[in-house]
């Protein structure tokens, strides 16, 4: 059964694991066409929560406030990883990429919705809330992350900062994600 | 010393090695028809996504899946930077970015290799290739960053230097996967449980 998760709306200038923030762009690619010429892809995901480690995330902003004496360069990050999350009915009707017409996984039976609201389904976190805050469920696909300019994120937050998933609800996520990556695929 | 072979395909494997991987950082508009486009290049950098992701990815641009193959699709690759175990040591391996970063040598510094060179460091891997020149490397976990399949399938062509055998693939994807998930405590835990 899917515990519903705690969130605050307390927000700083630092970049925290879990933080959920609106709108974010993911930079696809940069080609080069000759000349002057860069044709720039990219996607802009509605919502994304931070996966990155708070150790981490702390450590490059002390670093770049100027608190770190020893070796503050060695404590900066290049980049930060997210993911993507979606309406949850959306991703249950494989709806939730139609904007890039990508037809998705349609969850139509019972049975599959039901794994993935317990979070048996490795690819998904299912988000359920409590009742007070009207936010309706939510999924992340750990399948669609990637890596976003730290200092980018940090200006985005300022406006588009959403809400942050509280303590052991997001090192839960954390989790599940790693042990996504960490998967052993073997032969069929 | 691992494993590696030197076996070239189409696909994007994990455990590929690969040279000279440009890392988009940000794009900045200017104004009018101007943007800012800042990249790194990383000399190395390791694959890090999970090996059934990038073959499901390639199988659904292939046009081989006939199931829902745009839900097979991934956005991008996750990889890490892969840098010479000397450099490390002595601080210098983003010397290029004029970045400092930490020592490991002289006689007070020494003793951090150890642990590294023994992988009990969370945030680096050593690896040892049996290549003919420069075969001892760090993987920075802590540089990780994604990158674009289709583009980095592209680069491997021209730019492919090995790939880390199964066994040992899987050891680098279970430490870095450790090394996200680590769990932050609070500095001061024990004091205030001392003070209860």
């Amino acid at each position: 059964m899917n515990e519903m998760i705690k969130i605050d709306y307390q927000s700083d200038e630092q970049i925290h694991q879990g933080d959920i923030i609106k709108d974010v762009e993911y930079i696809q690619k940069v080609e080069h066409k000759g000349g002057d010429e860069y044709e720039i892809t990219f996607i802009e995901f509605p919502l994304v929560v931070v996966l990155t480690q708070e150790c981490n995330l702390e450590l490059d902003f002390k670093t770049r406030k100027g608190l770190i004496a020893e070796y503050p360069e060695d404590k900066e990050l290049f980049s930060v990883l997210v993911a993507p999350v979606y309406p949850a009915d959306q991703v249950f009707e494989g709806e939730h990429l139609r904007d890039l017409h990508r037809q998705m996984q349609i969850m139509s039976s019972g049975k599959q919705r039901s794994r993935v609201v317990d979070n048996e389904t490795s690819r998904y976190h299912f988000l359920k809330f409590p009742p007070e805050e009207k936010i309706d469920d939510l999924i992340v696909d750990f399948k669609h992350y990637f890596s976003t300019d730290l200092k980018k994120l940090e200006l985005l937050k300022k406006d588009n900062f959403a809400f942050h998933i509280m303590e052991l609800y997001r090192e839960d996520i954390s989790l599940r994600f790693t042990n996504y990556l960490a998967r052993i695929g073997l032969p069929l | 010393m691992i494993r590696i072979n030197y076996q070239l395909d189409e696909q994007i494997h994990q455990g590929d090695i690969i040279k000279d991987v440009k890392h988009i950082q940000k794009v900045e508009h200017k104004g009018g028809d101007e943007y800012e486009i800042t990249c790194i290049e990383f000399p190395l950098v390791v694959v890090l996504t999970q090996e059934c992701d990038l073959d499901l990815d390639y199988k659904a641009r292939k046009g081989s899946l006939t199931s829902n193959p745009e839900d097979k699709k991934l956005f991008s690759v996750l990889v890490a930077p892969v840098y010479p175990a000397d450099q490390v040591f002595e601080g210098e391996h983003l010397r290029d970015l004029h970045r400092q970063m930490q020592i490991m040598t002289g006689r007070k510094l020494k003793h951090l290799q150890g642990p590294l060179k023994n992988n009990d460091t969370p945030r680096y891997y050593y690896l040892e290739l049996p290549l003919k020149e420069d075969g001892e490397l760090i993987i920075d976990f802590c540089h990780c960053f994604s990158i674009d399949v289709e583009s980095l399938a592209k680069l491997k062509q021209s730019n492919f230097i090995c790939s880390i055998k199964e066994l040992f693939r899987e050891d680098i994807s279970l430490r870095f996967a450790n090394y996200l998930a680590r769990i932050r405590l609070p500095r001061n835990c024990e004091k205030n449980w001392l003070e209860k």
